[in-house]
């Protein structure tokens, strides 16, 4: 018998066998519901929108639209819904785009049913969970940015930082941030006297190095 | 004493004693006598050489000589010859002095003296000598008397000798005759002059006697002697012997009583006078002759007063001769010539006594003017006066006319060669200057003339233009020739001579120089000379750096082919081959070969080599003295031998080597000697510089290949690592996803069995289902891991295998029909897993399909008892409902199609995949592939 609330759960997957897994855990709890399947990202932001339900479990991975571009959808549409990452990975920008979109806890596929149920609880009080793995990640990582040194970059000049990472010619930035190529010279020059360095490739570089990208 | 008397005569006393010399003294001087004494014989005739004595006195007890030989000596001795000779002796026999007068003793004195007598001989011999003389004196007058007498009675006889001797002996012959002619008398002179004995002739008519022509006048010419006149005239007589003889008669009437009786005459033989007048009339005949043969005009003139004694026609003297003058005849003067206008010949000969020769301008019988060269020689008498003038006239009008044209020809010619730039010379047939118009700088026209041209040039020259010069002489053709010639101030003028031969009515002269200053000439060739020598090495040095850029251009295209090779993903042996065969080509190499080093870096191995034979690596070792060329790579040094004979020999018999030149260049790959790059020459070489380079470039190509295959090698495996990890993740995952499915399944299942048993035991199903799939891909991923697993593995397993791990994935119905496998070829068995692989994984993917099935069948189906081969067709067929595709719109899996497709033509299998939107995919894999189509 189930409860008379229980909490309402979307599960999106690429993967057929693992929602099925999951579907079959849902069904070992009365105060979880499944109210809705998603394979894709595209697929979870309309269910959403439609189905409304309290908490998604949602897979990082996916073709087209990826878990967290989808979690940060779903969050601006229905900030009430509650998203927990599930997924394989344990990357630290995964882990740091996920928690950026909105997820509110990032567990991996080697959580147990009876952590994983806690966790939906939780999560639907609004409370985050951590995979004990994820949150040594973000430690790690918290420490790193600690030590790293300042340079004074503006948000402009730091999202164009980020778009010389990439590897984007100065016309290929200006037309990526819809700017003017004077404008990109001007912040690529900006760049480079802050950062102490002479050409683009040492600005890369020492980006890299220092992990000065966001 | 009483006073010396007048001498009387010298005594000489030879050989007494002091006392007798007294004595003699005692005795004689007072007479008057000197006395002189000699001591010996000797003495004594020496003493008469110098002094003359009238008398000797003798002691006969000489010292040195006998008294006869004394006495016999002064016989012999012109001093003492007549002198008497009177010897002062002891009493002495008969016969002793008989002796002593045949030697010649005048008288002897027998001891002891006695003065008075002494002297008294010595008066009588004195005495007698005198009487002598004078007896010889009168009789030489006597004589003389006598010899006149005998003239005169020679010139009575003489003048005695009767007109008949006279006539006798005369040469003429003196005849009369009557007037008949008989001949009455004839001198015996006639036997001289016509061989008849005088009465041969008289009594016969003189006519008898002459030459038969004369008959009749001599008959008129007696007549008129007869009428009584005298006659002379001249006979032509025919001797005895039939001889002519010529004489001159001159006969007179023989007149008695007044009348004529007879005639009488004198006959001359005047034959020879006769016969040189003949031999001078012939000679003048002769002489004439001569002179008439003469063409030019021919005078024999009389020096005293100029008449022309003698001239031939061509003088056209001919009635004058002998009265006209030679300036009268020929000059039209009257008076002889001075030397002011024209030098008289005569005063000439007279002058120098001399042949002369001058010119003269004379008349001819018009009047008209003609220049002549007379030339006069001299005529002496006996008494070396000059007589005659023989002079002979050479007309040169025409040679004056012609002087006077050459003259003014040369003096036109002169105008023009003193006004041309260039030198003209004339030179002798000794090829010394006569003309030469202006002089080189630094000479005078009079140090020119006279010397030959040949000095002047610069030595180098000399003898060239000696020889050209006399060539020309000697042929009379032209030549040309250059030299030089230094001027004092040290600078050089060059000329081009023309020289030509000067022709005189086809004789040759002398030659005729051009000398035309080229110097500017020569500098301006020289200096295109030089600009061409510089153009030329400027070509040379275009053409070494067109060389040389080529050879750039070539190793750089070699290079870029090798990058190319090195682009180009073909294997190592190729691009090495490729590498070593460029090194042949650009480095004139016979053999280039590409070891490696092996082991411990001792051993070489050949990985590519270009050219007929490979070199023996052993006996170069040997030739260099090196323990092995691998330890010689590892020095990192390359290894120069320009010629293998020239090392010296270690004692051992070198083999023979194809190759003499031999060039090792270490190849350096990361710092460590991979190996190295034998080249050998057949032929020694001299490796340069840039070779060495050139062969280290070829070197570092090499490291290149082995780098980028060794990297490409890397990176081959690590794609395929990389694959295989990423099948393997992609494994992981899904088998982490499975088994976390089916924890979350195995976990929940007791709450759910509690709850709902049905869905429990679905539950366990699924369970089931998804460790299951779980192991399969577990399996799978352990294939991938191990890939020689996936041939070691039965192909009907192996699909099994990824059906089961597909079924569990997505829960996919699927039917399949796997027969057991043959063993297939790996290549075969490998690519069945593959596109069975790749279908299934786009099944899963992109068909959203809920059906699958797989099927693997043999054809004809294996006998899993027999080992033996299996010959068949081998077929998977994989079938989905899913979306199915257009062949157009496959998106992203394209590229996998392709590939399964590939792998099919590899194995030459057939695959075919059959779709349609909405109607699902059916792939189908058969092996071998069947001949569909007919003609393709």
């Amino acid at each position: 018998m189930t409860e008379p609330n229980p909490i309402r759960v979307m599960l999106v997957d690429d993967h057929a066998m693992l929602r099925k897994g999951l579907r079959f855990f849902l069904a070992g709890f009365d105060d979880l519901e499944l109210v809705g399947e998603a394979a894709s990202g595209k697929e979870a932001t309309r269910l959403c929108a439609e189905l409304e339900p309290d908490v998604v479990l949602m897979d990082m991975v996916m073709p087209d639209m990826d878990g967290a571009a989808a979690t940060q959808v779903i969050r601006q549409q229905s900030p009430e819904i509650q998203v927990i990452a599930l997924t394989s990975f344990q990357e630290e920008d995964l882990i740091e785009r996920a928690l950026q979109a909105g997820a509110v806890s990032y567990l991996l596929k080697n959580v147990s049913a009876q952590a994983l149920a806690d966790a939906i609880r939780q999560a639907h009080e609004g409370h985050s969970t951590l995979a004990p793995e994820a949150a040594e990640v973000l430690v790690k990582a918290t420490r790193q940015r600690a030590s790293q040194r300042d340079y004074g970059l503006t948000d402009r000049e730091q999202e164009v930082l980020s778009l010389l990472v990439e590897g984007l010619s100065n016309a290929e930035i200006a037309e990526r941030l819809v700017i003017s190529i004077a404008t990109v010279k001007f912040h690529v020059r900006g760049i480079l006297s802050k950062l102490g360095v002479s050409s683009r490739t040492e600005a890369v570089t020492q980006a890299w190095q220092e992990n000065l990208i966001r | 004493m009483t006073e010396p008397q007048p001498e009387k005569g010298n005594i000489l006393l030879v050989g007494a004693g002091p006392e007798l010399a007294g004595d003699v003294r005692t005795a004689l001087t007072p007479a008057g006598y000197q006395v002189h004494v000699a001591a010996t014989g000797g003495q004594a005739l020496e003493l008469a050489q110098e002094a003359s004595f009238n008398i000797l006195l003798v002691n006969s007890d000489l010292d040195d000589m006998d008294v006869c030989q004394f006495c016999q000596h002064c016989r012999d001795t012109e001093a003492t010859r007549g002198l008497p000779v009177m010897v002062l002796s002891p009493a002495v026999a008969l016969e002793s002095i008989q002796e002593l007068l045949a030697a010649g003793a005048a008288d002897i004195l027998i001891a002891p003296l006695e003065l008075p007598l002494l002297r008294a001989r010595v008066e009588t011999h004195l005495q007698m000598i005198a009487l002598e003389s004078e007896l010889a004196r009168r009789d030489a007058l006597l004589e003389k008397e006598a010899a006149t007498l005998r003239q005169v009675e020679e010139s009575v006889r003489l003048a005695e000798m009767s007109g008949r001797e006279l006539v006798e002996n005369l040469s003429e012959v003196i005849y009369t005759a009557g007037l008949d002619g008989i001949l009455t008398y004839v001198s015996p002179g006639v036997e001289r002059l016509l061989s008849y004995a005088p009465q041969e002739v008289i009594g016969r008519h003189v006519g008898d006697f002459i030459h038969p022509k004369a008959h009749e006048s001599l008959a008129a010419r007696i007549e008129r002697v007869a009428a009584g006149h005298r006659e002379a005239n001249e006979y032509r007589f025919v001797t005895k012997t039939g001889a002519t003889r010529w004489a001159q008669s001159s006969s007179q009437p023989i007149i008695e009583e007044g009348q004529v009786v007879g005639l009488q005459g004198v006959l001359t033989d005047i034959t020879e006078r006769k016969q040189a007048e003949e031999r001078i009339r012939q000679q003048n005949e002769f002489l004439t002759t001569v002179i008439e043969s003469l063409t030019h005009p021919f005078y024999v003139l009389n020096v005293d007063d100029y008449t022309i004694q003698m001239a031939n026609t061509a003088a056209r003297v001919e009635s004058q001769i002998g009265t006209a003058t030679c300036y009268a005849l020929t000059h039209r003067r009257d008076v002889p010539c001075n030397s002011s206008d024209h030098p008289c010949p005569i005063e000439e000969l007279r002058k120098t006594g001399k042949p002369v020769r001058v010119e003269h301008v004379h008349y001819d019988l018009g009047g008209g003017e003609r220049y002549v060269e007379v030339h006069s020689y001299p005529l002496f008498d006996d008494l070396g006066r000059l007589v005659r003038a023989i002079e002979y006239t050479l007309d040169i009008t025409e040679r004056k006319q012609a002087e006077e044209l050459l003259r003014e020809s040369e003096a036109r010619w002169r105008s023009v060669t003193e006004n041309s730039p260039d030198h003209v010379m004339l030179l002798d047939c000794d090829l010394n200057i006569e003309f030469v118009n202006y002089p080189s700088p630094g000479l005078t026209i009079d140090e020119l003339l006279g010397t030959p041209l040949h000095a002047y040039v610069d030595e180098a020259f000399q003898e060239e233009v000696k020889e050209t010069l006399q060539r020309v002489l000697d042929t009379s053709e032209a030549a040309s020739y250059e030299t030089s010639y230094s001027t004092p101030d040290g600078d050089s003028i060059y000329y081009e001579s023309r020289v030509v031969p000067r022709l005189v009515e086809g004789e040759i002269v002398g030659l005729a120089v051009n000398a035309r200053d080229i110097t500017e000439h020569k500098r301006a060739e020289q200096a295109l000379r030089e600009a061409m020598e510089a153009a030329e090495q400027a070509r040379q040095a275009e053409q070494e750096r067109r060389k040389e850029a080529d050879q750039r251009r070539r190793v750089a295209e070699s290079l870029a082919g090798v990058m190319a090779a090195l682009n180009s993903n073909q294997p190592l042996e190729q691009v090495l081959d490729h590498i070593a065969g460029q090194a042949r080509d650009l480095l004139d190499n016979e053999e280039v070969a590409i070891y490696s080093l092996a082991g411990d870096g001792d051993e070489l191995i050949l990985q590519a080599a270009q050219g007929p034979v490979r070199a023996d690596l052993q006996a170069i070792e040997r030739a260099c003295k090196l323990e092995t060329i691998a330890q010689a790579l590892s020095a990192r040094k390359p290894l120069i031998i320009n010629d293998l004979e020239e090392l010296p020999s270690q004692g051992e018999k070198r083999l023979p080597q194809s190759f003499r030149a031999v060039l090792i260049v270490p190849v350096m790959v990361q710092n460590d000697t991979y190996g190295g790059i034998v080249m050998c020459s057949i032929d020694p070489r001299n490796f340069s510089h840039d070779e060495v380079e050139l062969a280290a470039i070829f070197a570092n190509q090499v490291a290149l290949a082995v780098e980028s295959a060794r990297l490409r090698s890397q990176r081959e495996q690590a794609a395929a690592a990389a694959e295989r990890n990423r099948l393997a993740r992609e494994l992981h995952d899904s088998v982490t996803q499975a088994l976390f499915s089916a924890t979350l399944v195995a976990e929940v299942l007791p709450q759910v069995g509690e709850r709902d048993p049905e869905l429990a035991r679905e539950g366990l199903l699924e369970l089931g289902v998804l460790t299951r799939g779980a192991l399969a891909e577990m399996r799978t991923m352990l294939l991938e891991l191990r890939p020689t697993a996936v041939v070691e593995t039965r192909l009907s397993d192996l699909i099994q295998q990824l059906t089961d791990a597909v079924t569990g994935r997505v829960g996919l119905l699927s039917s399949y029909n796997i027969e057991p496998s043959p063993n297939l070829p790996p290549d075969v068995h490998i690519t069945f897993y593959r596109i069975a692989q790749e279908a299934l994984n786009n099944v899963l993917k992109h068909a959203e399909a809920k059906r699958v099935t797989v099927s693997l069948v043999a054809t004809p189906p294996v006998d899993p008892e027999a080992d033996g081969d299996w010959q068949g067709q081998m077929m998977l067929r994989i079938t989905d409902d899913g979306l199915g595709f257009k062949q157009r719109e496959l998106g992203p899996d394209q590229l996998g199609l392709e590939i399964m497709r590939e792998r099919a033509e590899t194995i030459g299998a057939g695959l075919s995949l059959e779709s349609q939107p909405g109607k699902g995919t059916r792939m189908t894999l058969t092996w071998p592939q069947e001949d569909t189509a007919p003609d393709e």
